[in-house]
């Protein structure tokens, strides 16, 4: 690679390249990091052996640890790389119970929170929860991303129904508090610098920022409003600082909400999406900081 | 916080000995309790209770057997034989891909395939031709969505289920204790193969609740008290 400074690896899978905002960002990645002297190459599942043969690596596919990206990652970390999303932040962000815990034992405000065991799934549980949370109440998968397996019900029934099926992948899920909200902010930090702030708008009607039309595979996503990170809110950038201090040292994504003035956290994600036109629009430099800090030894 | 001064068994098994304190994993879960913990049962794969269990444990700031990034490692096959042979164990060659042709062109036939998609639970499939081998990968990476972990199999292939590091064959024995130093899960079932008397790691796997009898159950009791010097 000649002249080359680091040599990065960015894991994608296909479904990546679908969406035409993302393989702009991904291009724009590849951009910068050519730019500053770098070589970027994206690498797939069929590589995952090559990566200890690069100086770092950044995860753009879907992070879980059941997934392969936690398999590239650790392979990385094992080899010494430089990678985002590291494995511990995988491991603790991919599963929200571990996410809520550590902002519980940090002091970190949070969505008020229950956690339910396969086994504690009978009746009298069911209403200690209402009576707690008022109805309805939202269940959450632990594994839960892009606002997938987060559903709300106000019946016993509805809440049997929805946990028979959380269970199946996970001996415990997570009993929330319902707290509607126009919108909720997204705070994106990088190794415990603010990075980008935006507004995650919930589509008219529904509750959650990306919801799937019933009868149809289709997702409905609200608008993402983005501001410059200089005119968020202090506290804002605080509370999401402390709940990414509670977790790590990487990329995260900090979804909050703001209820009479005051902030809370729903929660930290690692792997935060970055589309073009999205999350950079006020905030582009935000692509030469990611490889400045995968470039960093 | 306060320290962690004792050590707690967690388990849902019918173990323990007169030393030791032995809590279920719910009343674990609920508890804020902050001992030194070794969690014992079957299967820690990923969001199970035995994973849920070292968790909390972590959560808690108390040292516990086995931890969860150790849980996570183990019974994922390319990260498993990558932290194995780190330690100078032997291990499979091996290749992870979801193409046939790349796979062909790395390992020999027959192989041995370990699925790597989230539900697996330690199961595989041996193949002796190409047509079965596409056939394999098809259905063990859920149709190419994961990929597989391929080992060359050229010896004879062995599963053993290993109890606090010990495992009844003595061939195996040593790299057993190995494999529990690096991963410390109390219970697995370790999967190798045996050439000239000489093993080669293949995978780590999970054992069933109904597979552990009596006996086993007895040397677990048994070995409690030994765990104590793997804390940290």
């Amino acid at each position: 690679m000649g002249n080359t400074l680091v040599e990065i690896a960015c894991f994608v899978e296909t479904y990546n390249f679908l969406d035409r905002e993302e393989v702009e960002a991904l291009e724009r990645f590849e951009g910068v990091a050519e730019s500053l002297g770098h070589s970027f190459e994206f690498i797939t599942k069929r590589s995952l052996q090559r990566i200890p043969l690069y100086d770092a690596l950044f995860i753009r596919a879907t992070t879980d640890p059941s997934y392969t990206a936690y398999i590239a990652s650790k392979i990385a970390w094992e080899s010494g790389l430089r990678v985002l999303d590291d494995p511990h932040s995988i491991q603790v962000c991919g599963n929200k119970i571990h996410m809520y815990k550590l902002l519980q034992k940090a002091g970190v405000p949070f969505i008020p929170t229950l956690y339910l065991t396969k086994e504690e799934l009978h009746q009298r549980t069911i209403e200690d929860a209402f009576e707690k949370f008022g109805r309805p109440l939202v269940l959450k998968a632990p594994y839960t991303s892009f606002s997938k397996y987060v559903e709300k019900t106000g019946s016993e029934w509805g809440f049997r129904r929805i946990c028979r099926r959380f269970f199946r992948r996970s001996d415990v899920i997570v009993v929330q508090k319902f707290m509607p909200t126009s919108f909720d902010w997204r705070v994106g930090v990088l190794g415990s610098e603010v990075l980008y702030v935006c507004k995650y708008t919930i589509p008219s009607g529904r509750w959650k920022h990306g919801t799937k039309l019933r009868g149809s595979n289709r997702v409905v996503w609200g608008r993402t409003e983005t501001l410059p990170r200089d005119e968020a809110p202090p506290p804002l950038k605080e509370l999401a600082l402390s709940a990414c201090k509670a977790i790590g040292d990487g990329l995260f994504g900090v979804d909050l909400k703001e209820i009479d003035g005051d902030f809370i956290v729903v929660e930290v994600n690692d792997n935060p999406s970055i589309y073009a036109g999205e999350e950079d629009r006020k905030n582009p430099d935000i692509y030469g900081r990611i490889i400045d800090y995968l470039a960093k030894y | 916080m306060p320290r962690c001064t004792l050590v707690l068994v967690v388990s849902d098994l019918a173990v323990g000995n007169t030393e030791s304190q032995v809590l279920g994993s719910h009343t674990f879960l609920k508890s804020w309790l902050r001992d030194t913990v070794l969690n014992i049962q079957p299967d820690y794969r990923y969001m199970r209770m035995g994973y849920y269990v070292s968790m909390q444990a972590e959560v808690m700031g108390c040292p516990v057997i086995p931890s969860c990034q150790d849980s996570l490692d183990a019974y994922r096959t390319p990260i498993f034989l990558l932290r194995a042979s780190k330690k100078g164990l032997a291990i499979s060659p091996y290749v992870v891909s979801d193409n046939v042709k790349d796979i062909m062109f790395e390992v020999d036939f027959p192989m041995i395939l370990f699925p790597l998609h989230p539900a697996s639970n330690g199961g595989y499939k041996v193949v002796h031709s190409e047509g079965s081998l596409y056939r394999a990968v098809r259905s063990l990476g859920m149709n190419q969505k994961y990929p597989v972990c391929a080992e060359n199999l050229f010896g004879r292939l062995l599963s053993l289920k290993t109890l606090l590091g010990a495992v009844d064959d003595p061939i195996v024995a040593r790299a057993a204790a190995r494999v529990y130093e690096e991963f410390k899960l109390p219970i697995f079932r370790l999967i190798v193969q045996v050439v000239e008397q000489e093993p080669y790691l293949c995978s780590l796997a999970p054992v069933h609740s109904e597979e552990l009898t009596p006996e086993d159950l007895r040397v677990l009791s048994e070995r409690i008290g030994a765990v104590g010097k793997h804390f940290g």
